[in-house]
């Protein structure tokens, strides 16, 4: 355990959170190098299947960043992805996803700083969780 | 209400009629002062500058004292023995090694959960302005009066925890709740040189000074004082003070408490107000206050 | 994979070529570039590999650095990261499909948000070049702050010199229109084709009409800190901050409609006739009341005043006395014989009918009659007044006050004729064969409800409005000894203080409600008791007991509640606990109901209770032709709505005869908050509320002569000064009346426009920093504590002191000034860590300015660090120092203060490792830049983002200072950050520049990353239709399948990721492309 990783996929929006997270690196904020960015155009964007798949491709953490509501560049695409966010809360418990792996949250272009504590931190948290295992691996190894 | 009460070595001997005050005011007020038996010097002060575990010890030796009241709050008129009777409780609380030191020096243990407060603070804070305001008898009706809080009762915030250290308030409403004119100036916490009196005499003539002749400009009746270093400071000078202007100042210098409890109808004599360099009385009497 | 390469610095044109080659040579058909942030280089390489003859939409571009090598600290673990990104990358390339983004055409027009000097800089170079500019400025002139300023530096140019001309080019430009007092609402649309809303609060005077002669100012009766001299002086509400500003013309400043004018039903400007009659105008404010209200007497001494409890000056001390200085006014014109009818139009050839001559009727009859109409009251009893006359005791109203209002209204040509019953003596019909084209109905409620219980015929118990008619008209009514009177509301105590005065023994009132439930006014019930009435509350009555017919007492059940929980009238009683009052007279005044009888042959809509039912706007019944009003339609009202209802009906009885129906609806002025705010308290006067004298209680109830004598003439006008003037202009029209030209037209509403552009400039400029932000400089406290800001007003020619130094405290000229640097700038603990970059050269300007003005005075300097970077700066500074022999001590001050009535400047003097004190004459706080109050209403309106200050953020701090990340919108001076002039015109130009590149290209590509639907999959389940932002989602209810329209779509993808089988995806970030990258990534 002591060696594991956590690979964490990160959607972020072009107009807020992924110009924070370059503005973090011009900024040079240290981030340890777990998160994996893909670019999205609105955290509306981000289909609730993206959030399974990836954690079915071997995820150990997802989260989604966006604009505060009511700076949303598409108005209130934010909010759509809120509403999403807790019917696909209880989804994923189903899969056996614990509540602490998928994060949604809201980061403007001007809080780089922000952006690599919030990266940090929840790194550090997925570490402890450990490697996300799907219910079916999970009995088959045994574990609780 | 029953409170422990410390009174510090000051209030003991130069600043008895503060002392003799506040009994007065806490009798009134309903509230019980138990003197905390046996107590000490708090270490405030040479002790603070020479050795710090032997001012914390001092302290310590006192709330342990007080502790054993099993009374949760005490109150400490003196502005120093307030400061450093909650700075060594809180101290002790941070450092567990500090603690442990401490504890074996006194020979006693410390618990450190006591409610320390500045006798301004108790009563406007746990008191309350509408109780104090329903025992007024004789307002201090025409009395024109300048609030000196000193700096040591409301600095630094973080250690006090009590009233703006740049603008207090707390003082300013006790003394129109009691019917006095309270005059507004730039002084109220501004130092008056504290200990140095001994060591550094002109310095304090200096401070000490331009309070006095600013209270003096904007027609001051009498300088009210929370903090009995800040009373001798003020009391004692004035003749020097004039000395350098060419003018006389006659202006008392009167503890607040000895104001409120004019107000609350006790005898001027019973209050002290006699024990004063710059005579209060004569100007009480001719207000028609005593 | 065809090729991979690695070169040090791709996006430079060698490293493009390599790229192109590769295509060509190779054939490649993608490419992945793993480099930077695609939010910096997409586009070069999308040229790029446009120009290799392959569709950029091929192309994707992997971030290695911002988000990887930039931020790792472990070269290993971002190896990894790295590689797993670009075979994420390289993995969604594969789905990449070739996309053709339409063309759209630019719109040549540009809005500058802002008229300060880098707004008009950008104005002034898009307008040359031929385009159309809008120009929306916030205040009522535009030059920003530069119109604030005396001098510049480091050429000390006189500031209005240089400015003056371009504001000037501005206003005559025939390419820019300036639109003042003006602010963006919100917009729609992409580059090249935006929608802007703006809206424009009124000026009130017509710019093409004010010659600027300024005799409007001379008679404004109010005085308000004037914002353009930073508080230092006044202005008047109509007025111009400097004669030479642009637009050259006055402007009137309103907040809106005061809550007291918003709170009274009949409209009446009640801060206008309050500052009037403060100023001594009686006569016009009376004039300006009669407007929405024709009886000041009578109203002046019962009306119920909701003005008085919205009265903001309630929030100070005690409300205006609104009511009372009415009443002084009215009586002042009778007492003087000022009475002159209003200017009345010419007499029409049209009769109108008023039934009820009470205050609806009267005042129908009065504004009918202004408008020309011959009117006729018809009046069933054979008095006029109605209820003032029949239900409101003499000693609240005399009958003679009625008489003079009614005789006014006699004067004016309307008849009147008593005796006459509608329904009965007269008919609908009648009046329409006798040609009266239009009646208004006002006959009020004058039966009183009956509570059927046991012995409510027994003799002696009578209804309370009966009682009071039958005492108005002089006719019998037995009153014994012991009354009882039945009712909690102002009837029922009405009722008992005239039987008390007609010599009752004993009155006892009972009433169902508690103390505090009562609805009659506090005031009447407080008198009542004064005047020996006894309360008896919380009781219900249960039955009369008589003997021979005639009433002996009457008897009670304790009512346990009134209301129940949804506040609506049920009472419920304990039936077991009984009380009995004896007495021989009984009045039952438990409401008022409708002479419904009389209406049952109109065919007219009735409601629950025999209200008529009439239109909210027009007061039509549903019979055409007939109008109704008051009481009878309202159930029991007040005074002021019968008369508000009055004029509202006359209004529309004229657009129904003169137009046919209903012509427009006026539009309500905004009201202002409700809250007092700091402004207003610091315009309190210190006069308390004067109190109308009253007769005392034993002499009062001896007669009905009123109980209240009146204000005299020094009371109203002491009380017409307690106003705070919340509106600030109050409307009085005494600048209307004085204006030659004719040029002010104080019913100018707001207005939005909706205008079409391609280009924005945003230019709103900076605000400064609130020195009350550190309570130990004094600012707020002492008058002689004064900004940069207001230091530069008192120096400039048209400022307060027309252009010479003084203090503000006692007007003498300053020896010793002190200037303290950085107020609100550099300071983490104030949240303001950022440097503000102009103040070190104000202060030294300020200084050299003031060196000049008096060359024997001293000008101190507590500074931090000096930043003199521009041109010419740094010799200025030298020149400060060396010629002006200005002192300056690096420290920071601690303390402003007072020391024997001098000030002190208490500072550190670093260098020398000491405090230092110095006396001030002035002291002159050298505040921070900040952004605009209002840059978050901004900003959401215009979709920017700000950075943590709140000045916008610009697209690359570098490189793009004028830009914005959203295509079309660009950014100029302040705005973007503190900056000084020359800048700000430079990047006024630079902004110029974006849009003038935009317009002269004519095109723009629209993106072609929007949403597709592929039909086949649509379920028509609608989820996504109503999820658009943008409205680009119809739904085809003949195909049942959504249809998207891609010139409205944005591309955000909140439709693509709802629709639950995934026929919507997003142009090149289909769902197959985003799985195949977390694959790829996660491989």
């Amino acid at each position: 355990m002591t060696d594991f990783e956590p690979r964490i996929i990160a959607f972020l929006c072009n107009w807020c959170s992924y110009v924070a997270a370059d503005a973090a690196g011009v900024g040079r904020f240290a981030q340890q190098a777990n998160v994996r960015v893909i670019r999205v155009f609105c955290s509306g964007m981000v289909d609730p299947s993206y959030v399974i798949k990836a954690f079915a491709s071997g995820a150990d953490g997802v989260m989604v960043a966006g604009c505060h509501p009511g700076d949303c560049h598409y108005l209130a695409g934010n909010i759509k992805a809120l509403r999403r966010s807790f019917l696909l809360r209880n989804l994923l418990s189903e899969l056996g996803v614990e509540k602490k792996r998928f994060r949604l949250a809201w980061i403007a272009a001007s809080e780089s700083p922000l952006y690599a504590q919030f990266v940090n931190e929840f790194v550090d948290e997925v570490r402890e969780l450990g490697p996300y295992l799907p219910p079916k691996t999970k009995a088959a190894k045994g574990v609780a | 209400m029953r409170v422990s009460y410390y009174p510090g070595c000051s209030l003991e001997g130069t600043a008895k009629s503060y002392d003799i005050s506040v009994r007065h005011v806490c009798r009134s007020l309903d509230i019980q002062l138990e003197e905390v038996p046996t107590w000490a010097c708090c270490g405030s002060s040479p002790a603070l500058k020479m050795n710090r575990l032997l001012s914390t010890a001092l302290s310590a030796h006192n709330l342990a004292l007080a502790e054993r009241q099993n009374l949760s709050d005490v109150v400490a008129p003196c502005p120093f023995c307030f400061r450093r009777l909650k700075s060594a409780q809180e101290e002790m609380a941070r450092d567990p090694a500090l603690r442990q030191k401490v504890e074996q020096t006194i020979e006693s243990q410390v618990n450190g959960n006591l409610t320390i407060h500045n006798l301004l603070g108790f009563l406007t804070e746990r008191v309350g302005m509408k109780a104090i305001g329903e025992k007024i008898r004789k307002p201090l009706t025409g009395l024109k009066l300048i609030p000196y809080y000193g700096c040591y009762v409301v600095k630094p915030p973080s250690v006090t925890c009590f009233d703006d250290p740049a603008n207090p308030t707390s003082l300013d409403e006790i003394l129109r709740a009691a019917g006095g004119e309270v005059l507004d100036w730039d002084f109220k916490s501004e130092c008056c040189g504290a200990g140095l009196s001994l060591s550094k005499p002109e310095k304090v003539c200096e401070l000490t000074g331009r309070l006095v002749r600013d209270a003096a400009w904007r027609g001051a009746d009498a300088i009210v004082v929370v903090c009995q270093l800040c009373q001798a400071n003020l009391d004692l000078r004035q003749r020097e003070i004039g000395l350098t202007d060419k003018k006389e100042y006659q202006l008392p210098v009167i503890y607040f408490t000895e104001l409120l409890g004019l107000a609350f109808g006790c005898a001027s004599e019973q209050l002290g107000l006699d024990r004063h360099f710059v005579d209060p009385l004569a100007v009480l009497k001719r207000k028609g206050l005593a | 994979m065809a090729v991979s390469r690695h070169y040090k610095y791709m996006c430079s044109e060698p490293g493009q070529k390599l790229i192109r080659d590769d295509i060509a040579e190779l054939g490649l058909d993608h490419v992945v570039e793993a480099s930077c942030s695609p939010k910096m280089h997409e586009p070069t390489f999308r040229n790029a590999v446009s120009a290799a003859g392959m569709n950029p939409y091929l192309f994707e571009m992997v971030n290695i650095r911002e988000h990887c090598s930039w931020v790792s600290e472990d070269p290993e673990a971002a190896t990894r990261k790295a590689k797993d990104l670009i075979r994420g990358g390289i993995a969604r390339a594969v789905h990449h499909e070739p996309l053709k983004g339409s063309k759209k055409s630019v719109n040549p027009k540009a809005m500058i948000v802002g008229g300060g000097i880098a707004g008009i800089t950008a104005a002034l170079k898009i307008a040359n070049a031929g385009y159309q500019v809008y120009m929306v400025e916030r205040e009522e002139i535009i030059g920003g702050k530069m119109a604030q300023f005396d001098k510049t530096f480091p050429t000390l140019d006189c500031s209005g010199c240089i400015l003056t001309p371009k504001t000037s080019e501005v206003g005559r430009h025939p390419n820019i229109q300036v639109l003042t007092k003006s602010q963006v609402m919100d917009l729609t649309g992409f580059v090249g084709n935006f929608k802007v809303r703006v809206l424009q609060k009124p000026r009130y005077v017509r710019t093409d009409k004010c010659t600027g002669c300024g005799d409007c100012q001379q008679v404004c009766p109010i005085d308000i800190p004037s914002p353009f001299e930073l508080g230092m002086t006044t202005r008047h509400p109509i007025s111009r901050p400097f004669p030479q500003a642009i637009p050259n013309t006055y402007s009137i400043l309103r907040e809106g409609m005061p809550p007291c004018q918003a709170a009274c039903p009949a409209g009446v400007n009640v801060q206008g006739y309050m500052t009037l009659t403060g100023a001594g105008k009686f006569v016009e404010a009376l004039a300006l009341i009669r407007e929405r209200m024709p009886f000041a007497s009578i109203c002046g001494r019962i009306c119920v005043r909701p003005c008085e409890s919205s009265c903001k000056r309630g929030q100070v001390d005690a409300p205006t006395a609104i009511c009372h200085t009415k009443r002084f006014l009215g009586d002042y014109e009778k007492e003087h014989s000022l009475y002159s009818n209003p200017p009345m139009k010419e007499l029409r050839d049209k009769k109108v009918a008023v039934i009820g001559a009470g205050p609806g009727g009267l005042s129908a009859a009065y504004y009918l009659a202004i408008e020309g109409y011959q009117v006729t009251v018809f009046e069933k009893l054979p008095v006029i007044g109605g209820m003032l006359n029949v239900g409101i005791p003499d000693y609240r109203l005399p009958r003679q006050i009625i008489d003079e209002e009614v005789e006014n209204i006699r004067s004016m040509n309307v008849a009147f004729r008593t005796g006459v019953t509608f329904g009965k003596d007269i008919t609908i019909d009648d009046l329409e064969d006798q040609g009266y084209q239009a009646v208004f109905l006002s006959i009020g409620l004058h039966v009183s409800r009956r509570l059927g219980i046991d012995g409510e015929s027994l003799d002696g118990v009578v209804g309370g409005i009966d009682m009071l008619r039958m005492v108005a008209l002089k006719e019998d009514v037995k009153v014994g000894q012991n009354v009882v009177v039945i009712g909690g509301g102002n009837v029922a105590i009405d009722v008992a203080r005239t039987a008390v005065r007609l010599g009752a023994a004993r009155v006892d009132l009972v009433c169902l409600e508690a103390r505090d439930e009562m609805p009659a006014w506090e005031r009447e019930t407080h008198e009542a008791i004064e005047e020996g009435v006894a309360i008896h509350n919380s009781l219900g009555p249960k039955e009369f007991v008589g003997q021979d017919g005639k009433v002996q007492g009457a008897v009670f059940k304790r009512c346990t509640s009134v209301f129940d929980e949804n506040g609506a009238f049920r009472p419920t009683y304990d039936e077991n606990e009984l009380t009995e009052l004896a007495c021989d007279t009984a009045f039952v005044a438990i409401g008022q109901a409708s002479e419904s009888n009389l209406l049952s042959n109109l065919g007219i809509e009735l409601a629950p209770g025999g209200r008529i039912v009439t239109d909210a706007e027009t007061l039509a019944t549903t019979r055409p032709g007939l109008f109704a009003g008051g009481d009878c339609t309202l159930g029991p009202a007040t005074f002021v709505q019968a008369v508000a209802q009055g004029r509202q009906a006359a209004l529309a009885i004229h657009n129904f005869l003169e137009f046919g129906g209903l012509r427009e609806v006026e539009s309500k002025e905004r009201p202002i908050d409700k809250q007092l705010n700091e402004a207003e308290r610091l315009r309190a006067k210190p006069i308390a509320r004067n109190e109308m004298p009253e007769l005392p209680p034993e002499t009062r109830t001896k007669s009905f002569d009123p109980i209240e004598s009146g204000f005299t003439e020094d009371m109203a006008r002491s009380e017409g000064q307690r106003c705070l003037s919340c509106g600030l202009c109050c409307q009085c029209g005494e600048c209307v009346r004085k204006c030659g030209p004719q040029a002010i037209n104080l019913n100018e509403r707001e207005r939005i426009h909706e205008l079409e552009v391609g280009a924005i400039v945003v230019a709103t400029g900076v605000d400064v920093f609130d020195a009350s932000k550190y309570p130990e400089y004094g600012y707020g406290k002492y008058p002689d504590v004064i900004t940069n800001l207001q230091f530069e007003r008192l120096c400039n020619a048209s400022g307060p002191t027309g252009g010479k130094i003084l203090r503000p405290s006692d007007g003498k000229v300053p020896q010793n000034v002190v200037f303290v640097q950085c107020v609100g700038s550099r300071d983490r603990a104030k949240g303001n860590e950022y440097c503000s970059k102009v103040c070190c050269m104000i202060s030294a300007k300020q200084l050299s300015i003031f060196k000049h003005h008096n060359p024997h005075g001293q000008a101190y300097v507590f500074y931090i660090d000096n930043r003199a970077g521009g041109k010419g700066y740094e010799e200025f500074l030298r020149r400060a120092i060396e010629h002006e022999h200005a002192q300056y001590i690096r420290g920071r001050v601690a303390k402003v203060f007072q020391d024997q009535g001098r000030l002190v400047v208490r500072g550190e003097n670093s260098l020398a490792g000491a405090p230092v004190e110095i006396e001030a004459d002035l002291v002159v706080l050298a505040t921070g830049l900040t952004p605009q109050k209002d840059h978050a209403s901004i900003a959401r309106a215009l979709n920017l983002s700000t950075d943590k200050y709140g000045f916008f953020m610009e697209l690359h701090p570098k490189l793009g200072p004028a830009e914005t990340s959203l295509a079309g919108i660009y950014l100029a001076g302040g705005a973007q950050g503190p900056k000084d002039i020359p800048e700000s015109v430079a990047q006024g130009g630079a902004a110029a520049a974006e849009a003038l590149t935009l317009f002269s290209v004519g095109q723009v590509e629209i993106d072609p990353t929007v949403a597709r639907l592929d039909e086949r999959l649509c379920t028509g389940c609608k989820t996504c239709a109503g999820l658009c932002a943008y409205n680009a989602i119809s739904f085809n209810e003949q195909q049942k399948v959504a249809s998207i329209n891609d010139a409205l779509c944005q591309g955000c993808g909140t439709c693509a990721a709802a629709c639950p089988v995934a026929a919507i995806g997003v142009k090149h970030y289909t769902p197959d492309q985003i799985f195949a990258q977390i694959e790829g990534i996660l491989a």
